[in-house]
């Protein structure tokens, strides 16, 4: 049986400015159930390549397809997950209003939320295990928590893709590996694309990797092994696809 | 001193001071919000090239002002969302243009010009009854508003990008905000002037900021404090002897100063 690519980019280019590519010839797929870790060097195209895929940005050259549509029109099956560092800690919201805002451009402007929405938001909490937590200040969560809320807030559009910019740069190793052993669970009925630069932490969850270092370097090879990783940061985006959850890195 | 109460112009100033500082507390808590308060100083000054073309040209010095401000905010706005180039330099030169151009257009208008040092810092005590209603018409917009665009303006500030991503229309609701701030700008201008009202706006919120951790509490303090800091600001520049404008943002700063003091020294008990 063919499953259907649920992203499909082909040859793609793009620029800030004309002449420096940031993106060059990229070819990606990714399949339902997917779990892809993005890696690379910080300047590296990772952020730019998700900005594509939720249609914030537009190529300059190939094709990109999001559920088969493009890619703003397919937002709507899309959970995003911004860089943690971003949130304002000082905010006047608590969590509840945090994850409504899900749900918010799905509303008109004189439509206020619902009970539905209220109990969707409710939900999208228990799954990440913050129910409870519900009507605490953005402000007096830990790291870990705040970064969960940010899943919820995308998990309550019941998306079918999650995508999420290191979500993990300022979380402690305890609270990272939790925090992956919650994506590998949501990753049962959602693919989901991690990008990151601490392969370590994500190598265990994942079953694709892409190394993403502005232009493409084709490897044959279908294993990742050690000298691969370390030349990874030289290679551009090396997409290698495994039936089975493998490790990246071989066991200390 | 309260047989000051009895006159006419001092009444007038009064209720012209509470209804402002609903817009000035509302609008400014956004702005500190959205921590946009050098847009909204650029806004303010730019104002005042609207005032001197009108001044120059015989219209309403209000009206153009508004004209004005409303356009150079919605300039600012898609500068700051749009362009790749240096932003906080072209939000600079707004700021000092708008003076220039202003300062010019009066400099050219013919006869004797009173009324430039009170559009500068402000002239509460000559409010006129259109001014009252200008206000009061200003304060239903910015009410209305703020109910309607609640959820919006609390989501595009904590994060711009999510929104976006979730196909919020933040340009068209961000732009509007600033046309908020526009027009609030104008109406402060009579009563704290163009060079004091950013003060005015950001003091009140950031001290609110500190007494509250929801939008609404925010808003609310920031109404409240606003409101105190210019009718007592009245009261004591009439008994100094004072410019009022500049005895009202004393007041908000010191309020603020006070504020911020209190709550470092509870917390570190």
């Amino acid at each position: 049986m063919v499953t259907a690519n649920i992203i499909e980019i082909k040859n793609l280019d793009f620029f800030y400015v004309k002449g420096v590519k940031v993106l060059d010839g990229i070819n990606l797929n990714l399949q339902p159930r997917d779990f892809l870790g993005l890696i690379g060097p910080n300047g590296g195209g990772k952020t730019t390549l998700l900005k594509i895929i939720l249609g914030l940005l537009k190529p300059a050259e190939g094709t990109v397809k999001v559920f088969e549509q493009k890619p703003a029109t397919a937002r709507d099956q899309i959970g995003y997950v911004p860089q943690y560092a971003k949130i304002d800690l000082d905010y006047p919201i608590n969590v509840l209003e945090v994850v409504l805002m899900g749900l918010l451009g799905n509303k008109k402007t004189f439509q206020r939320f619902n009970r539905v929405d209220k109990k969707r938001a409710r939900q999208a909490l228990a799954k990440v295990g913050l129910e409870k937590l519900a009507k605490k200040q953005i402000g007096e969560l830990s790291g870990g928590q705040r970064q969960r809320v940010l899943i919820a807030r995308a998990l309550v559009r019941q998306p079918k893709l999650l995508i999420l910019d290191e979500p993990t740069s300022s979380v402690d190793t305890k609270a990272g590996s939790d925090f992956f052993e919650l994506l590998k669970k949501l990753n049962q009925d959602i693919a989901i694309i991690v990008v990151s630069h601490d392969i370590g932490m994500i190598s265990p969850y994942i079953n694709k990797v892409a190394c993403l270092n502005n232009t493409l370097y084709c490897h044959d090879s279908s294993e990742i092994d050690e000298a691969l990783i370390k030349s990874g940061y030289k290679c551009d985006i090396e997409l290698l696809g495994h039936g089975i959850p493998h490790r990246v890195l071989k066991k200390h | 001193m309260l047989e000051i109460l009895s006159y006419n112009f001092f009444q007038n100033a009064l209720l012209t001071g509470l209804l402002a500082s609903i817009a000035a507390g509302i609008v400014g808590s956004l702005i500190v919000l959205k921590k946009i308060s050098f847009i909204s100083g650029a806004v303010a000054h730019a104002s005042f090239g609207g005032l001197g073309i009108a001044y120059f040209l015989g219209f309403n010095p209000v009206l153009g002002a508004a004209v004005f401000s409303v356009l150079s905010a919605l300039g600012i706005g898609l500068v700051s969302k749009k362009s790749k180039s240096n932003e906080d330099a072209l939000i600079g030169a707004m700021w000092a243009v708008g003076m220039a151009v202003g300062l010019i257009f009066i400099f050219l208008t013919p006869g004797y010009v009173a009324d430039l040092f009170s559009y500068l810092f402000g002239n509460i005590l000559l409010t006129t009854t259109g001014d009252i209603i200008l206000v009061a018409v200003l304060d239903i917009i910015v009410i209305a508003s703020v109910i309607l665009f609640f959820r919006r303006f609390l989501a595009i500030i904590f994060d711009e990008e999510f929104c976006r991503v979730t196909n919020v229309k933040v340009l068209p609701i961000y732009l509007f905000l600033l046309a908020l701030i526009a027009l609030t700008v104008v109406v402060l201008i009579k009563v704290v002037g163009i060079i004091l009202v950013i003060a005015l706006l950001t003091l009140p919120a950031a001290t609110a900021q500190l007494l509250s951790k929801s939008l609404k509490g925010i808003i609310i303090w920031s109404v409240i404090l606003s409101g105190l800091a210019t009718v007592a600001g009245l009261f004591l520049s009439y008994w100094l002897n004072w410019p009022t404008g500049p005895v009202i943002i004393l007041l908000a700063a010191l309020v603020y100063l006070v504020v911020l003091i209190t709550m470092k020294v509870n917390k570190k008990q």
